[in-house]
């Protein structure tokens, strides 16, 4: 297994009373699969992904990679775990502003030591994700779509064993949801594992399981 | 463009100013000596004050030029004159004219190193200028931002 | 494409050039700190060395000088101005007589209309080698012999050299000896003996009527040092006593140097106190742009965070875009003091009227080095707040609140 969650509960306290968001999440994810998870806003989806990416320790419970405790391990071997084997794509705008598409892309290359060709696989993405004219451009220039696909290539970009979305198709137009879904799909068919949440019912058909989360728990069709 | 514009400028405003600075903003010293045998002889100084208002019209002149030419290998070889007339405007006062005797007279208390500030300040716009344009042509054949 | 790595000032750098309006007023504000450090701190250095060799090495406590000219002498001295005023010959001798005296020597100042290099108005000075302790000290080669008639000491602004012969007046003259640089009057002026300058006098009659021309026993301030034990105000007091008759009046050289301390230390209090303001002002300034700017960028900090950033490279994310506007601004900021005082050095001490001497380059860069940490030191110190929190926070907050 590539990714095990074992009694996942993450507790919230809002005016003195204690409630769960996520219960006793539990989800075995193995290499190649692509997992759907859907739910309404408020069923604690977002939560739950941003504990598996390492953004949210949990109350109780473990996340394990490849048996390896996330939350046991300190913030600078997080940081260097997620920068290389998680790819996450944020909601909304998660491009930065101040930098080029091809910089924004090759960006995570760059936050720990290693060797390799850069700009190389980074233009590499910019073709595979189709929009290499756009490189030299900042991203307040681009659309909705044109922006997703850049977050997805970024998060390519260290070759994770996981993709890591959050919503990837909200406010973006049908056709448009249709060609970051197919984009998914076909990433997935190369190899890398995909995990998503969302909460529209026509990119279900996209992955091989689904889940549905309500009010902090999570089931399997 | 907007570089375009601005070195232009600056460079133009520097020639200008170098220009200017014999004329009416610090003048050499008064341009001819009595000498005792009565005849006038006019001093080192104002030639030098003559040839900087030369030097600094060409500079002026590079200034405009490197606004009216839009080619980036053009106004490399414009900016790399008008640094070498900077260096012309540094040389003539301090080793090919010259001026007085004495480092309290105006020409050497004001007018030189106005002339020679501006034409340091022309030297590294100009130097600048040609470095970033030779870099941004370097770069332009591969470039696909299509700016 | 261009393929520079992403390092941490390349990030910083981008981040600057995407809001050239802000990056561009902080700049300015540190270069304008900066200017004013350094040019500062060189300026009143220079009028404090100035200062300093003034009072250690002026070796008259008073200067006698005709009625009505108390002005005129320290003009001359200072700014070299050319003075005509005189008194007879005979005040050398009287002056002498008072109790509490203990040398005295002649000068004899001589306005020129034009001198060999140039037109303008040249302080010629007649002294009496036998007597002088005055001019004798800063020369830079001790003669070897008193100075004969036709021989000349200069000032070390005029660019000529020992042996050298120089034409005033249709005359010739040899220098003999330079003065060291003193940063007053004397470095524009030219020494001779008493005799040399009377004869020059008569020369310049041809051009213009000179009082000394028609009386040979004229001398224009008298040079006194007082003996050990005596007080300089009591001696002076007895010299106008005895002799203010005769149009005799006295300029107590500490008088006037404590006069232009007072200047000095008024001018190099206000430098100080526009440093301070200007550095207070910029680390204010900076530390709001920083905090204010900070909350608006959290999403971006938590987008680097989540492609796996840690936490202390945000820290130096922040930390270097604050030192990077520093030290361009500092590096500015000095560039440009360096273009107008150095330079303009001349100029701004004509302007002062005040004894201007630059400092060694040793000194020079020592204060350059202060300067330039002092002023770059804004950068750091305004961000370590923000770097802090930054710093502190959790992506997962950090997401929720950006959005």
């Amino acid at each position: 297994m590539l990714l095990e969650i074992e009694g996942l509960t993450k507790e919230y306290t809002r005016g003195g009373k204690t409630f769960p968001a996520v219960e006793r999440a539990e989800l075995s994810v193995g290499r190649g699969d692509f997992v759907s998870i859907i739910g309404r806003s408020g069923s604690g989806k977002s939560t739950l992904l941003n504990m598996i990416a390492g953004f949210l320790p949990p109350t109780s419970g473990s996340i394990k990679l490849e048996g390896a405790d996330l939350y046991a391990l300190k913030d600078k071997e997080i940081s260097a775990l997620r920068n290389a084997r998680l790819g996450y794509i944020p909601q909304g705008a998660g491009a930065l502003s101040n930098l080029t598409v091809f910089d924004n892309i090759r960006l995570p290359y760059f936050l720990s030591r290693r060797q390799g060709d850069a700009s190389g696989r980074a233009s590499f993405l910019l073709d595979e994700v189709g929009i290499s004219p756009l490189a030299g451009m900042l991203p307040s220039q681009l659309s909705g779509g044109e922006l997703r696909r850049v977050l997805i290539a970024r998060a390519l970009m260290n070759e994770p064993d996981i993709l890591i979305a959050d919503e990837p198709t909200s406010d973006l137009d049908i056709e448009t949801t249709g060609e970051i879904m197919e984009l998914l799909a076909r990433i997935n068919k190369n190899g890398t594992t995909v995990l998503l949440v969302t909460h529209e019912l026509d990119t279900l058909k996209f992955g091989n399981r689904v889940l549905t989360m309500a009010a902090g728990r999570l089931t399997e069709e | 463009m907007k570089n375009r514009l601005l070195s232009g400028i600056a460079v133009a405003v520097f020639g200008l100013l170098l220009a200017l600075v014999p004329v009416c903003i610090f003048p050499a010293c008064a341009k001819v000596i009595e000498t005792a045998a009565g005849g006038t002889v006019p001093m080192k100084c104002f030639w030098s004050g003559q040839a900087e208002i030369g030097v600094g019209l060409l500079i002026l002149c590079g200034g405009v030029l490197l606004i009216v030419f839009k080619s980036p290998l053009t106004r490399i070889g414009v900016s790399v004159m008008t640094a070498l007339a900077g260096v012309l405007g540094l040389l003539v006062p301090t080793l090919l004219i010259g001026g007085c005797e004495m480092s309290t007279m105006a020409c050497r208390m004001t007018t030189f190193p106005a002339a020679v500030v501006l034409s340091i300040l022309t030297v590294a716009a100009c130097a600048a200028n040609a470095h970033y344009l030779w870099r941004q042509n370097k770069n332009l054949p591969v470039k696909t931002d299509g700016r | 494409m261009d393929a520079k790595p992403l390092t941490t000032v390349n990030i910083s750098f981008q981040t600057l050039r995407r809001k050239p309006f802000r990056t561009t007023g902080l700049i300015v504000l540190v270069a304008l700190l900066a200017f004013t450090l350094f040019g500062g701190t060189v300026l009143s250095k220079s009028l404090e060395d100035g200062m300093n060799s003034l009072s250690k090495r002026l070796g008259a406590d008073i200067l006698a000088v005709p009625y009505g000219y108390e002005a005129d002498i320290q003009s001359a001295m200072l700014r070299g101005e050319p003075s005509t005023f005189y008194f007879d010959a005979g005040v050398t001798e009287k002056v002498a007589g008072v109790e509490g005296v203990e040398d005295v020597s002649p000068q004899l100042y001589i306005a020129t209309l034009s001198a060999g290099c140039c037109s303008y108005p040249l302080q010629l000075i007649g002294f009496d080698p036998e007597t002088d302790f005055v001019i004798q000290p800063w020369m830079l080669n001790a003669l070897d012999h008193p100075l004969a008639d036709g021989e000349i000491v200069i000032g070390s602004s005029i660019s000529a050299k020992v042996g050298q012969k120089l034409i005033f007046f249709n005359q010739t003259f040899s220098v003999t000896a330079q003065l060291d640089k003193t940063g007053m009057g004397f470095d524009t002026s030219v020494f001779m003996n008493l005799a040399t300058a009377k004869q020059v006098a008569r020369e310049s009659e041809r051009l213009k009527a000179h009082p000394v021309a028609e009386n040979a026993d004229l001398i224009s301030s008298v040079m006194v040092k007082i003996k050990n034990g005596y007080d300089v105000k009591d001696v002076a007091n007895s010299i106008l006593q005895a002799y203010a008759k005769d149009g005799v009046h006295v300029v107590v050289a500490k008088n006037m140097i404590s006069d232009i301390s007072g200047n000095l230390r008024g001018l190099t209090t206000y430098i100080f106190i526009l440093a301070g303001v200007l550095w207070a002002l910029a680390v204010g300034v900076l530390i709001i742009v920083f905090s204010v700017a900070l909350n608006g960028r959290k999403r971006e900090f938590s987008i680097f965070r989540v492609l796996g950033a840690t936490k202390s490279k945000l820290v130096r994310l922040i930390l270097c875009e604050s030192c990077l506007i520093s030290i361009i601004g500092t590096v500015a900021g000095m560039l440009a003091a360096a273009l107008v005082i150095f330079p303009f050095s001349t100029y701004i001490s004509a302007l002062l009227g005040l004894p201007y001497l630059q400092p060694s380059y040793g000194t020079l860069s020592a204060v350059a080095g202060l300067s330039l940490l002092i002023s770059f030191a804004v950068g750091p110190l305004a961000s370590i707040y923000a770097a802090v929190k930054i710093g502190r926070s959790e992506i997962y907050s950090t997401i929720k609140e950006g959005e």
